[in-house]
């Protein structure tokens, strides 16, 4: 029902723009960003936020998306809750954090409540439109770090979210050093397809949370009613 | 209905405390108005016959007891006939004296009742036999030996059929002694067994049964210690067997009050010499006893009387056929010496000590030494026959109060104990607040420790990575206006910096290839962005304990800055970084065990300057150089070992251990 969103089918030769919108707090970065997002020619910005009010606000309005480039930090609240309103509103669009260096255990709580992505802050604007694409095409990005935590999280989970044999290689791997390229080398597939592989074992980070949840809740319930 | 009560002296007191338990209850017998009678006149006649046994009526009497010219003459009860000459050994052999006691019973004292009549002697004594007729028939002899006869039991003697109801009866009595040691018979009555059997039973409990149970009782206890001793052994706890030795020999002193009608089974020599041993052994175990509980110390006192204990015990022996009956009241007189030292040590204690127990003690063995003459008193017909012998209550009494005293001890070492343990957990609690003080301390100094080496890790990366950086950009900007700005580029090494010194803060859990790995995240874009290729050629590695965020730091800085050298003076088009476990490298090695990282480009080849010739501008050599001794590893740099090609190599040797 609320499985990630798939890649928008690819219609003719002249794909559809992809439909981005941003909330970001910081002034410099927010218009960073809008300008290399409205440079190319296959994203279209459809809004800008600087705080969660704003964007819960054009959340509601009739403004199809596909992607959320989301900062967690906001001056009113938490970013995830714009996270779980936009999943509710428009649920086929993929979220995708922006965070500066080194906050690994925000990403990965983001990701675990449903982001695809993330965005540092510091990359060159090409690069930043790199990435959206790529996530917009069903890839994910990840980093030695998130590996790392993701391996032992992914592990003692249920069966239907522990990560397939070429996951978890993949985990490990990247935990290593090596880069997505170099895995996918090492595995015979292609760039795009690691990348699949990455949002894959989101999928099943997401799926395990939303089970420990469930579970924590009918503990709770049960506890209620004894 | 107590009347014999009233005669028992000062034991009257006790007399009530059993009257109430005699006299409430099937005890009692039914009620009935039959008087008894109490014969306290009597008729005598010493018999010239010879003869010990009893005949069996007064008419087969050898000595016409029964004829009108028998001499009889009147008496008082009780009667008694005193010691007239000293024992010798010719009595034993001679010739008895008889004594015949002849009453007359009034009809009126043997009315019918349900239980029928009964006849009641509280005493007889003498050395020598007992028999009583009634209307000439013999109803009753004593049995067992002449000295242990059953004197101290109550005649008490059925004469239904023996004496017709309503009718006169007459009693003799009939005392066949040894030649000159006296004898004597107490008051007579006759009646109803439902008005005598109280004060016959009262009697018995007290003369025989009492001293029973309660010597039986004091046995027990008396083998509870010897088991305690035993089981103690090993401890040397003598006190515990000299009580269980005390309980022995208490019970064979007051073994001959408890004689009863019957033979005995053993010799009377023999007899006699175990009640002598009993007398003897409880006063010296009481001596001893009295010296350990009290700390006393009289060794050569302790000798003597040991001495004295083995010689009495030898010379009375049975075996040097003297004749005992004789010996007897000499061999009582052997111990007196033993009372007296126990007295006295007594006395000293309880002086010494002021101790309730010792006192009550003392006082007990005190007051044993007038019962006791009480008891000869008696013995020697002195004081009326009718008493009840005191000896046995003073052994119990004696008995009793090392119980009590031992007791208070135990008291007294229990409090102790609780109190020794009362200081044990305040003092443990002292420590254990001091404990806490003490860690709360060492925390707050630890913690003080942690944040200054932060601080001062801090202030260092400052120093040498964001803050040059920073003033780096500062100068660029400044000269802006001949050097080709770069201020952005600045800005990145400045942004690369922080960004490895917060992935040093990451749990690394020991794990080499995570740091590297986090180095390689961070600045393969700027070397990428470079047009270098970076070739990972890493393997698993054993963890590095010593791996903490000081030291992750360190090794991330190293190559850092050996990677932005080949960056920004190389010309390379590759990197290849390797890892590998290898021994400390020559010439200072010493074999200890490491890892290797290995950073080979194919740029101009590298070669360090002296350290003594680095300048300012070497700043970042001598930064590696800093923190590789900091770390205690080893670097080196080579020109490249791969045949016609160019560039250099990087070793970081790093060790498992660090000392």
């Amino acid at each position: 029902m609320d499985s990630p969103s798939l890649p928008s089918p690819i219609l003719g030769d002249a794909p559809p723009a992809v439909r981005v919108a941003v909330v970001e707090d910081d002034c410099a970065c927010r218009t960073a960003l809008a300008h290399a997002l409205q440079s190319a020619p296959d994203m279209r910005l459809q809004w800008l936020a600087s705080s969660l009010t704003e964007a819960m606000k054009a959340l509601q309005a009739d403004t199809p998306l596909d992607i959320l480039l989301l900062d967690l930090g906001l001056p009113d609240g938490s970013g995830l809750d714009a996270l779980a309103a936009l999943r509710l509103r428009w649920p086929e669009a993929v979220v995708m954090v922006s965070t500066i260096f080194g906050d690994e255990a925000h990403v990965l709580n983001a990701v675990a409540a449903g982001a695809m992505g993330y965005l540092l802050k510091d990359l060159p604007p090409s690069t930043m439109v790199d990435e959206v694409r790529s996530l917009h095409a069903g890839g994910s990005p990840i980093n030695p770090m998130m590996a790392r935590k993701l391996l032992p999280r992914l592990a003692d989970k249920a069966s239907e979210t522990t990560p397939s044999v070429r996951e978890a290689e993949l985990l490990r791997m990247v935990a290593r050093g090596h880069t997505l390229d170099e895995v996918a080398n090492a595995m015979g597939v292609s760039r795009h397809t690691v990348r699949t592989f990455v949002r894959s074992v989101y999928a099943k980070l997401q799926a395990a949370t939303r089970a420990e949840a469930a579970g924590a809740a009918m503990r709770q319930e049960w506890s209620h009613a004894a | 209905m107590r009347p014999d009560a009233s005669r028992l002296g000062f034991w009257g007191w006790i007399a009530g405390a059993m009257l109430a338990w005699c006299t409430s209850g099937a005890l009692a017998g039914e009620p009935t108005d039959v008087a008894p009678a109490h014969l306290t006149r009597a008729d005598a006649w010493a018999s010239p016959d010879g003869t010990w046994d009893p005949p069996h009526s007064l008419q087969e009497s050898s000595d016409a007891v029964l004829s009108n010219t028998t001499p009889w003459h009147a008496v008082d009860l009780p009667h008694a006939r005193e010691r007239s000459t000293v024992s010798t050994a010719a009595q034993a052999n001679a010739p008895p004296e008889v004594w015949w006691y002849r009453l007359q019973v009034p009809g009126n004292a043997l009315a019918t009742t349900p239980q029928g009549p009964r006849l009641y002697i509280p005493r007889w004594q003498t050395v020598g036999t007992a028999a009583v007729y009634a209307n000439g028939r013999l109803v009753w002899q004593s049995h067992g030996s002449r000295v242990w006869n059953g004197f101290n039991r109550p005649v008490w003697v059925d004469l239904t059929g023996d004496a017709p109801p309503d009718a006169p009866l007459e009693v003799h009595v009939r005392m066949a002694n040894l030649q000159g040691v006296g004898g004597a018979l107490s008051t007579v009555w006759v009646g109803p067994a439902e008005a005598l059997s109280t004060s016959w039973r009262l009697r018995r409990l007290l003369q025989t049964e009492l001293v029973a149970y309660l010597r039986g009782a004091y046995l027990v206890l008396g083998v509870f210690a010897l088991a305690m001793w035993f089981v103690r052994r090993s401890r040397g706890e003598v006190g515990y067997l000299l009580f269980f030795l005390l309980s022995v020999g208490h019970l064979l002193a007051t073994l001959f009050y408890l004689v009863d009608m019957e033979a005995l089974g053993v010799p009377d020599a023999w007899f006699s010499w175990l009640t002598l041993m009993g007398s003897l052994g409880s006063s010296v175990c009481s001596f001893f006893l009295l010296c350990l509980m009290q700390g006393q110390r009289f060794p050569r006192l302790a000798r003597a009387l040991l001495v004295y204990f083995f010689v009495i015990a030898l010379a009375a022996l049975p075996l040097w056929s003297m004749p005992h009956e004789a010996m007897l009241p000499l061999l009582r007189l052997a111990l007196l010496p033993p009372a007296l030292v126990v007295l006295s040590v007594a006395i000293t204690g309880a002086w010494r000590r002021r101790s309730w127990p010792d006192v009550l003690l003392a006082g007990t063995v005190v007051l044993s030494f007038p019962l006791a003459f009480h008891d000869l008193a008696m013995q020697r017909y002195r004081i009326s026959i009718e008493h009840i012998y005191l000896t046995p209550y003073v052994y119990m009494g004696v008995f009793t109060m090392f119980l009590l005293a031992g007791f208070a001890r135990y008291q007294r070492a229990l409090g102790a104990a609780e109190q020794s343990n009362a200081v044990l957990a305040e003092r443990l609690a002292a420590q254990e607040q001091q404990l806490q003080i003490t860690h709360g301390r060492l925390r707050a100094i630890e913690r003080e420790q942690t944040l200054l080496h932060e601080r001062q890790r801090l202030m260092r990366e400052m120093h040498d990575g964001v803050g040059s950086s920073l003033i780096s950009a500062l100068r660029l900007v400044e000269a802006t206006s001949d050097a080709p700005v770069d201020v952005a580029q600045v800005l990145r090494e400045c942004i690369d910096d922080l960004k490895i010194s917060i992935d040093s803060l990451e749990p690394m859990d020991a794990d080499l290839l995570a740091l590297l790995a986090s180095l390689r995240y961070r600045l393969s874009p700027r070397l990428e962005g470079a047009g270098l290729m970076l070739h990972w050629q890493v393997r698993d590695m054993p963890p590095l304990p010593w791996l903490d965020a000081q030291c992750a730091l360190h090794v991330l800085r190293i190559l850092q800055e050996v990677l932005t050298n080949i960056l920004k003076h190389s010309r390379a088009t590759d990197i290849t970084l390797s890892t590998a476990t290898a021994p400390r490298p020559s010439p200072d090695g010493n074999g200890a065990d490491g890892v290797l990282v290995c950073v080979r480009d194919n740029g101009r080849p590298f070669t360090p300057p002296a350290p003594e010739a680095l300048s300012p501008a070497h700043r970042g050599l001598s930064n590696i150089r800093t923190r590789v001794q900091v770390l205690g590893a080893h670097c080196t740099w080579s020109p490249s070992d791969v045949p016609g090609e160019e560039g250099s190599v990087f070793t970081l040797w790093l060790p498992l251990h660090r000392q």
